[in-house]
């Protein structure tokens, strides 16, 4: 095959018109030279006029990602931007140096992530007049989130320089520092409502010397780690609406012989090498990930040869390997490892194995290599079924969506069936060698979350604990209402406490299905609706006799004259169908009355997952009196709420 | 043309994402739309990568025609 031709061909009809026939001729090209990177951008052309976007910008991310100098990126970027249509999400990379390849790497990476988005760059050291002057160009772009990153030597040249600096005016330049950067920062999150911000934190100077020796004080390391524990404690937990990246950390991570190449520095300004800048576009990505709601909450986990070595079914319980100081047991232990470090951070597990159920559990229960145990596991799936159906099985039984999931398999065959028929669940290629498992767990940066809360280490127990109160229903003979009664549900709705905002923003930001509006908020603005007398935030704690489930609802509402608007009202799934809806709705009318409204409003707008909310305000006694495109308007008067009561078998605690 | 010549014709046409045919022998930054100032540096990185060379700051900001690029390159591969 002539690939210069057949390029020159499909280019023909697809410019005819005939994106379809020219998709076939471009995918034997791809089939004899995958990535080729023209070939590629007419797949990517042919996917986004066939209305493929997702599959357009997974071909542009792995071509641009198989040629990583900044000129495919920039391609690749320009392409996604001319034919993408409406992005996901806006962002700005600001910061000094030269911006345009960090922005392009990053469209790059969030289109691997199935995200998105148009990305511009600010000017070249123009970062703090940007951040100050609404009028600057990046306003114009309507971002989002701001990237910044800010060039250390720059900002801290007696840190840097200054071999012999006293710790005091060391501190001193670093507090300085830090005080312009936050000075900037306030700004532009007061003339920017809802602006989120994300900040690089102070990064390595590239050809500093090392102290020989022990005096560790004036060690650069040592100095760069004083900086950023400085910006941390200032910015992180004083200015909500700014998340810090570890700059140092990614870099580290990249290796630091690689800061950056001197000729390009030297040349143009590029601050940093393709290969940091790809790095540090993979953490970017993770925040509008997680910003977007599209962090996976669950790992399904194979068993045979993915927890563990051997085949349970043919070498026995004891007979499997997993543990221990030799290979391949080590491995296998090491990959548990870090499936516990997982579940520590939230994530849901659950497995999904052909083998015979007993056989199975019997590993979890006996094996003594075993690090995950049988209560780690929220549900599981072992039978001969296949994956798929059972996947959907476990999906509803956890009530979450199959576009949370994360599926591990060893077997090439599994995977495969799993993409076709569940192409929303993220199912990636596993290492072929299981030495290379727990690494691999580790670079999958799915399921990040902007901030780690009380109730994410929490939550596997919590999912075990719906175990045990589904078998009490079933014991309770079908008397749904008894088995409310035996619950001992306490509900707990009052007003937000500074303490539990930005669980607030991660509850409101993750809930899907019962949740009105779906609009998804920053820090900045919960904290600003948490200081204003206008809004009330109500928080809603939920426990029962099997455990507590913690901050799990949330309402948002606005004083408007006489009428509390309820702007959104959301509540975690792990909580719902026990009556808490009503509870809250209850809590909320004592609210409105104690401020002396005389109506209430409401609003529901469809979202492809927030069915099970739809006609949660006509239940409790609103009227519907808008409707436009499935999206409905709710009012209500006091008089006619006032008979809504909490449920008996409740016991609600509210601060009204 | 020479061999060199001609895989570097391959390289800029491969990188900048035009035609060969595109590239004449006045070939340079500026007369071809798409070799920019920055698109240069991307090139520069793709030729050492191909010719398995490494090329000097001074090389790489004088080399911004088809010709010097392509006697910049013949000197080092010899």
């Amino acid at each position: 095959m002539d690939i210069r031709e057949e390029i020159k061909h499909a280019g023909a009809l697809l410019k005819s018109g005939d994106a379809k026939a020219a998709l076939e001729v471009i995918r034997q090209v791809l089939v004899v030279e995958p990535n080729h990177l023209r070939a590629s951008l007419i797949a990517a052309e042919c996917l986004f006029a066939l209305d493929l976007k997702t599959d357009a910008l997974q071909v542009l991310s792995t071509a641009a990602i198989a040629a990583p100098y900044s000129v495919t990126m920039s391609a690749v970027s320009r392409l996604i931007e001319k034919r993408g249509g409406e992005p996901s999400i806006r962002a700005v990379v600001i910061g000094h140096g030269t911006l345009e390849p960090i922005a392009d790497h990053l469209s790059v990476a969030a289109a691997g992530m199935g995200i998105h988005a148009s990305v511009k760059a600010g000017e070249y050291d123009q970062w703090a007049r940007e951040l100050m002057d609404p009028s600057s160009d990046i306003w114009q772009h309507k971002p989002q989130v701001v990237f910044l990153t800010l060039d250390t030597a720059t900002l801290l040249p007696h840190l840097v320089d200054d071999a012999l600096l006293s710790m005091t005016s060391m501190l001193a330049e670093i507090d300085d520092a830090i005080l312009i950067i936050k000075q900037m920062l306030t700004s532009a999150l007061a003339s920017q409502p809802g602006l989120q911000l994300v900040v690089h934190g102070f990064g390595h100077c590239p050809n500093v010397l090392p102290v020989v020796g022990g005096d560790l004080e004036n060690h650069p390391a040592n100095r760069l780690a004083i900086a950023n524990q400085r910006l941390r404690s200032e910015i992180s937990s004083r200015l909500p609406g700014v998340i810090l990246l570890d700059q140092a950390g990614i870099e580290a991570s990249v290796g630091l012989s690689q800061l950056r190449d001197e000729r390009l520095y030297f040349l143009a300004g590029i601050r940093f090498t393709d290969a940091l800048m790809r790095r540090m576009a993979e953490y970017q990505s993770s925040v509008l990930t997680a910003l977007l709601g599209k962090t996976r909450k669950c790992l399904v986990l194979d068993c045979d040869h993915t927890l563990w070595g051997g085949v349970v079914g043919e070498d026995g319980t004891l007979g499997v390997h997993v543990g221990g100081s030799s290979n391949p047991g080590n491995a296998f232990a090491a990959f548990q490892k870090g499936i516990k470090r997982l579940q520590s951070r939230g994530v849901i597990l659950s497995v999904l194995s052909k083998n015979n159920e007993q056989d199975a559990l019997d590993v979890f229960q006996k094996h003594p290599g075993m690090l995950l145990r049988e209560a780690d596991i929220a549900a599981h799936r072992i039978n001969w079924n296949d994956k798929a159906s059972n996947l959907t099985e476990l999906a509803r039984e956890l009530n979450i969506g199959t576009d949370s999931m994360v599926f591990l398999d060893d077997n090439p065959m599994e995977r495969a069936l799993m993409r076709q028929v569940h192409p929303e669940v993220l199912t990636p290629e596993l290492p072929t060698d299981p030495s290379g498992y727990a690494s691999f767990l580790s670079s999958l940066r799915v399921f990040e979350t902007l901030h780690l809360t009380g109730e994410d280490a929490n939550r596997t127990k919590s999912y075990a604990e719906n175990q045990q109160r589904a078998s009490l229903e079933k014991a309770s003979g079908g008397d749904y209402n008894a088995y409310l009664h035996s619950l001992g549900i306490r509900v707990q709705c009052i007003a937000s406490q500074s303490g539990s905002l930005s669980r607030i923003t991660q509850l409101i930001n993750k809930t899907n299905q019962f949740n009105a509006i779906t609009r998804r908020v920053t820090d900045a603005e919960v904290a600003e609706m948490h200081t204003s007398s206008d809004w009330i935030i109500i928080e809603t704690h939920v426990a029962d006799r099997f455990g507590d489930s913690g901050l799990t609802g949330v309402a948002l509402c606005e004083r408007i004259g006489s009428v509390l608007r309820i702007d959104n009202i959301l509540l975690s799934c792990r909580v719902l169908g026990r009556g808490v809806e009503t509870a809250l709705m209850a809590c909320i009318v004592k609210a409105a009355v104690a401020y002396g409204c005389s109506s209430i409003t409401g609003q529901y707008i469809p979202s492809a997952k927030n069915a099970p909310i739809a006609d949660y305000f006509e239940k409790v006694g609103f009227s519907s009196v808008a409707e436009a495109d499935g999206s409905k308007a709710y009012t209500a008067g006091i008089n006619q709420l006032s008979k809504l009561e909490s449920p008996a078998w409740i016991t609600l605690e509210t601060s009204w | 043309m020479t061999e060199v010549q001609s895989k570097i014709v391959d390289v800029i046409a491969e990188t900048l994402m035009i035609d060969t045919d595109d590239l004449t022998p006045t070939a340079a930054m500026g007369v071809v739309p798409e070799w920019t100032s920055f698109a240069h540096l991307s090139l520069m990185a793709a030729i050492e990568e191909a010719f398995e060379i490494e090329l000097t700051m001074d090389e790489m900001s004088k080399a911004t025609s088809l010709e010097t690029l392509t006697s910049t390159v013949q000197a080092k591969v010899g």
